[in-house]
């Protein structure tokens, strides 16, 4: 607690000499009482008889007079704004101060406590009258300023002050300082505590620059960094190493591999073993969904460098298609390559050389896959170029055919015989082959043979030692079909069949696709990195789109970024100029990033010359907050102590406010919230059944649910409509939204709808519900009680205009024939929404609001044994039954909409077939 | 000006209360038992007194036929005598009289109003004439003049006291007041009276605390029709001297009561009224 007042500090001091006026507050307060209870007397006379008794001076009590004094003892401390905190270094000095921070990667995982950091600092420096200046020690592509700055705006940039997804160049950084500054008054480095090879030499440069006046704040425990470093794509697995820093604490970690849209599609498991500093990783996956990785990142690491951006060479291959044979568009079926490139599509970008020039500029950009499809002898430009490229890691694929069959070169697998063999022609007593089963050693082992295949025509080879080790694929019996060798680094395989049905259907099969997708798993990425040539198809240049934050996450990129060429990019590593980041261009992408190597993450924690500071989190408590609070709690407390010596409450109901106010302080009330009946909604949304509106008044609720039950038994008795039982729903509280039908009986005195339940209605008949409102006064409209109060529900309702139901409407044919709409009464017109109105034309041109004056559901009323409970005026079984059908086509026309309507033009039509 | 406005807008406020304090003075009244006032002799009057056999001299048009048609002889039928006698009534509406503490179950105007209302309806049911004192008219008869009476009851009228007036001689008065005046000043309203004859009956209304001083603490009363305040710093010391006060007020008004031969009745706002009626109708009777 000492220590808690010896570190105690103001920032005003001079508002504690507000405190000696404290007694005269004391003195003031004693003399001036709180306002006495005002009370009305009458027998005031015999009161003012008692007068002449010795008045005993007022005086406040003295737990009033406590609590007055200490609200002004709270108030002046506030002011004076007491706080306590480290002593930050660069305290009691003077001269401006600049403030270094170690923006690169290594410092973004604790970034928001090094921003908080900062944010101290320049408020302590602001408490000394000292401006700031702010830099970072990544490159950065303008020159840092080094002019100092007012804490206001300093703290108003430090949300936007981001770590970049750089490492920190120090150098340049103590380059710029030994030239442009040395006029600040102390120097605080905010080290990120890693080495990456520049933390000692910074240290010396800033002591020798700034002579002593330099502290370096760093994190008492900086987080373990990782890295990705060195993807490879082997076959098809992406192979990367992990880094960790010398004596780092992380033994295990996990990879995760995300799609674009941030879903993960795998997850490996990493460990170091002791000493070790990196670690090989692998990541396998269908080629699939190895297309649609776009980053690797070490889980939780939340840096740049733990993160790794895949872009296309990672993804597809490229592959040329070549042959001698002449196509033409309408035979696309016969062509050789037809089946090849619908094959390869999926897997590989497919290239299609046109000439030698173009097949060297391929295979010097690093082709993945050549295919020969029945080429023959080749020229010896192109032959050269393919066999260097073969020796350096290129797959040849070739076809046989009539060319191969002819003349063939060296750049096959076997030697050939001359000539071919074919089966079941009229020449030959053997029949098609099929295949043989592929061996375990086989590439293609485990790809599902189709039954169907049959070989007529092949190409033999010479048959020699090394045969059947070359042999991938044989036929069922035992000649080579798919034969292959090594040459140099590359491999060149060979079917002995054309790639087009000419020769066999295996290209026509399920399995062909199969086994060249096996085939472009194998074959080498694309652009091997020795070379630097670029394939002519791809122009135009790339753009940076998705930027990599310091934190490995994606950012908007920098607006005044130029574009890059490929070759711009081919080798880039991030940097100021070309940020890490996915750049794209036309359909194709380029990933640039962090790269970190192993001592980027060595921690540094020698510091020598500088003095190194711990910097701890929430060095400063600030109590001016607490105190002012503090003091309007007193002042709320005085003021109720002001209501209490005021006798405005006496005793019990202090009690009972205080009780109410500890109920309403803590809680918010709860939104009181119409609680949907879910009984009520899961009954209404099982079934399609009518529904009325419950009007308060248990009568004509009695009548609309006896009138709804009767129709249903007539709706049951006569139509194919499955209605279920009848519903009533409070139209303010439930969800109307279920019922096809909603009936509503209109008393004088109903209300409008709440504007909540007025969007409700209006949304239920866009949405194709009607209202059947009945007046039940027969009486039709104008100057009822009844209509008056429909004009209330209907007022804030979206309704188009009405008119009388016309003559051919739906309603007067969706199930009977009707001339008028009878209920209980009879005469009054049904009144719907205009049918040439566009507004009304909204759903299937039902009607969304209907109007009866008739006392509808009065005329359906059934009992509980099936008889009618009402008279109908004038009277009649007749007029019962059509009440009855107005009843059935009002339903459905609610559930069938217009479609009887699209009859009237039956006759027409008829009558025009009719015609010849 | 602001006066008369104040006044009107009173006795407007009044009269829409005054069908319910019109009901319950009727109600009130009911359960007191009805005033006999015969005279115990045959005169004009309306209840049955005795038959007697025609004489000379008697007009032939009082001979009662129903009665004659069972004897051979003539009958009169004589009525009993009864003589209306005068109530004036008085009911402070002053501003002090709009009090109501906590402890009260009505303000004392009410009860007054009340009070005021259903002994009138007593005294009309009895045959007697009910008039009001200040207003200047005449005391009327039948119970159908109640209404009437109750509306210039409600008359807003800030006079404490009963003002002077000629007024019959040898009547009954009800004055119906908090009596917190001075008095020397209720004195000179009451002596004219007395001085004619009247009977008086005196009833003060007092509100409980007007008794008890129920306030403790620093308290500022403020007069209802003073303008002068007095500041308790400790209401609970002076509850004792106060009651002293009070008391001795009280002891006045019945000396002076006494003096007048007048009766005196005290009536708390806190308790129930129908004592306090049949009490009054008793004296009122006697």
């Amino acid at each position: 607690m000492g220590g808690l007042v010896s570190q105690l500090q103001f920032a005003l001091p001079a508002a504690l000499w507000g405190l000696l006026a404290l007694p005269v507050i004391w003195w003031l307060l004693r003399f001036v009482p709180p306002r006495p209870e005002q009370v009305a007397f009458p027998p005031l006379r015999l009161l003012l008889k008692l007068k002449d008794t010795k008045e005993t001076p007022s005086k406040t009590p003295w737990w009033l007079m406590l609590l007055r004094l200490a609200l002004a003892a709270a108030l002046i401390f506030g002011v004076a704004g007491p706080f306590r905190g480290e002593v930050p270094p660069a305290e009691r000095q003077s001269g401006p101060l600049l403030l270094i921070i170690d923006d690169g990667f290594a410092a973004a995982p604790d970034w928001p406590q090094r921003i908080e950091a900062l944010t101290s600092l320049i408020k302590d420096a602001a408490r000394q009258d000292r401006t700031t200046a702010l830099v970072g020690t990544t490159a950065q592509r303008r020159p840092p300023s080094l002019a100092p700055s007012a804490a206001d705006d300093l703290l108003k940039i430090l949300p936007t002050l981001k770590p970049q997804a750089l490492s920190t160049d120090r150098e340049a950084l103590l380059t710029t300082l030994k030239t442009s500054a040395t006029d600040f008054g102390s120097v605080i480095w905010l080290s990120d505590d890693h080495d990456q090879k520049s933390g000692t030499p910074f240290a010396t440069g800033l002591s020798q620059i700034f002579a002593g006046n330099v502290s370096v704040v760093t994190l008492d425990a900086p987080k373990p960094l990782l890295a990705l470093a060195n993807p490879k794509l082997k076959g098809s697995e992406i192979t990367l190493d992990v880094l960790r820093g010398k004596e780092a604490p992380l033994t295990a970690t996990t990879l995760e591999a995300k799609a674009a849209d941030g879903h993960v599609l795998t997850q490996n498991d990493v460990t170091f073993s002791d000493g070790q500093t990196n670690t090989a990783a692998s990541i396998t996956l269908p080629i699939e969904l190895r297309n649609e990785i776009q980053t690797i990142a070490i889980k939780a690491q939340g840096q740049a460098a733990a993160t790794l951006l895949l872009d296309d060479r990672w993804r597809r291959k490229t592959l040329a298609i070549e042959t001698n044979a002449a196509t033409t568009d309408d035979l696309a079926l016969l062509a050789p390559t037809h089946y090849l490139a619908n094959a390869l599509e999926p897997y590989a970008t497919l290239l299609s050389p046109n000439s030698g020039e173009e097949l060297k500029a391929a295979t010097d950009a690093g082709l993945s896959m050549l295919v020969l499809a029945d080429v023959g002898k080749l020229p010896q430009a192109d032959h050269d170029a393919i066999a260097a490229w073969v020796e350096k890691g290129g797959l040849l694929l070739r076809f046989a055919g009539t060319r191969l069959a002819g003349s063939a070169d060296d750049l096959l697998p076997v030697q050939l015989r001359e000539g071919d063999r074919s089966f079941g022609s009229s020449l030959s007593w053997e029949t098609p082959q099929a295949l043989a089963p592929f061996t375990a050693e086989s590439p293609f082992a485990g790809i599902v043979i189709d039954p169907k295949i049959a070989v007529q025509r092949q190409l033999l080879a010479e048959p020699d030692a090394e045969l059947s080790s070359k042999t991938w694929v044989s036929l069922a019996d035992g000649t080579p079909l798919v034969t292959a060798a090594k040459r140099g680094k590359g491999l060149i395989v060979l079917f002995h069949i054309t790639a087009n049905a000419d020769w066999s259907n295996l290209p026509l099969t399920g399995t062909f696709p199969e086994m060249l997708k096996k085939l472009v798993d194998m074959a080498p990425a694309a652009g091997s990195t020795d070379s630097a040539a670029i394939s002519a198809s791809s122009q135009g240049r790339f753009a940076l789109r998705l930027a990599l934050s310091g934190t490995g996450e994606f950012i908007s990129p920098p607006s005044d970024l130029p574009s890059f060429t490929a070759a711009d990019l081919e080798t880039a590593k991030a940097s100021p100029a070309t940020p890490a980041g996915l750049y794209q261009r036309e359909g194709e992408n380029r990933a640039v990033n962090v790269m970190a190597n192993a001592d980027d993450l060595t921690l540094l924690s020698d510091y020598t010359p500088l003095a190194a500071q711990t910097l701890k989190p929430n060095t400063l408590q600030d109590f001016t907050p607490l105190l002012l609070t503090l003091a309007a709690i007193l002042f709320l407390a005085d003021c109720l102590a002001a209501v209490f010596l005021g006798g405005l409450w006496r005793k019990q109901n202090i009690l009972a406010a205080a009780a109410l106010l500890i109920f309403i302080l803590p809680f918010h009330p709860p939104e009181v919230r119409a609680d949907i009946n879910i009984t009520t909604a899961m009954q209404a949304a099982l079934q399609t059944r009518l529904a009325f509106v419950k009007t308060g008044n248990a009568d004509v609720d009695a009548t609309s649910l006896q009138g709804l039950r009767g129709l249903t038994f007539i709706m049951t008795e006569r139509t194919s409509a499955n209605v279920g039982e009848p519903i009533g729903v409070d139209i303010e509280a439930d969800d109307i939204s279920y019922f096809p039908l909603l009936y509503w009986p209109v008393l004088p005195d109903a209300q409008a709808p709440s504007a909540a339940t007025a969007s409700k209605l209006s949304s239920f008949m866009k949405n194709g519900g009607t209202i059947l409102f009945d007046l039940r006064d027969g009486g039709g409209f104008g100057g009822s009680a009844n209509s008056d109060a429909l004009k209330r529900i209907v007022t804030d309702l979206d309704v188009a205009p009405l008119e009388p139901v016309p003559e051919g409407h739906a309603l007067t044919k969706s199930f009977y024939i009707l001339k008028d709409f009878p209920g209980r009464y009879e005469g009054t017109p049904m009144w719907v929404e205009a049918q040439g109105d566009a507004a009304s034309v909204s759903a299937d041109n039902v009607s969304g609001i209907i109007i009866s004056s008739n006392d509808l559901a009065a005329a359906w009323a059934i009992n509980d044994n099936g008889d009618p409970v009402y008279a109908v005026v004038p009277g009649s079984d007749r007029q019962r039954e059509m009440a009855y059908r107005v009843g059935v086509n009002i339903v459905m026309y609610t559930l069938t909409g217009n479609y009887k309507t699209d009859q009237v033009h039956v006759p027409a039509l008829l009558e025009r077939l009719g015609k010849p | 000006m602001a006066n008369a406005l104040q006044l009107a807008g009173t006795a407007e406020a009044g009269s829409g209360h005054l069908a319910a304090l019109l009901v319950r003075a009727e109600k009130i009244a009911a359960s007191a038992m009805l005033g006999v006032h015969g005279r115990k002799r045959a005169g004009p009057g309306e209840n049955f007194w005795q038959y007697r056999p025609y004489g000379f001299g008697d007009s032939t048009q009082r001979i009662d036929w129903h009665a004659s048609a069972k004897s051979d002889r003539v009958y009169i039928r004589e009525n009993e005598w009864e003589a209306a006698n005068t109530l004036w009534l008085w009911v402070n509406r002053g501003p002090r009289m709009n009090f109501k503490s906590k402890l009260a179950q009505d303000s004392k105007y009410d009860r007054a109003m009340v009070l005021g209302l259903a002994m009138a309806s007593l005294a009309l049911r009895g045959h007697e004439r009910v008039g009001l004192l200040g207003s200047g008219e005449r005391p009327k008869l039948g119970r159908s003049s109640l209404t009437s009476l109750a509306q210039n009851l409600a008359m807003a009228d800030d006079r404490p006291l009963p003002p002077k007036q000629m007024r019959q001689r040898h009547s009954a008065a009800l004055i119906v007041s908090d009596f917190l005046d001075d008095l020397t000043d209720i004195k000179a309203a009451l002596l004219p009276l007395a001085s004619l004859g009247m009977r008086g009956h005196l009833v003060m209304l007092a509100d409980p605390a007007e008794e008890t001083l129920p306030w403790s603490g620093r308290v500022n009363f403020r007069g209802l029709d003073l303008s002068a305040n007095y500041l308790a710093n400790k209401t609970e010391a002076l509850r004792a001297r106060y009651a002293d006060v009070y008391a001795a007020h009280v002891e006045a008004l019945r000396q002076l009561a006494l003096s007048l031969n007048f009766s005196f009745t005290r009536h708390r706002t806190d308790s129930g009224l129908a004592p306090c009626l049949s009490q009054l109708h008793e004296r009122l009777s006697d």
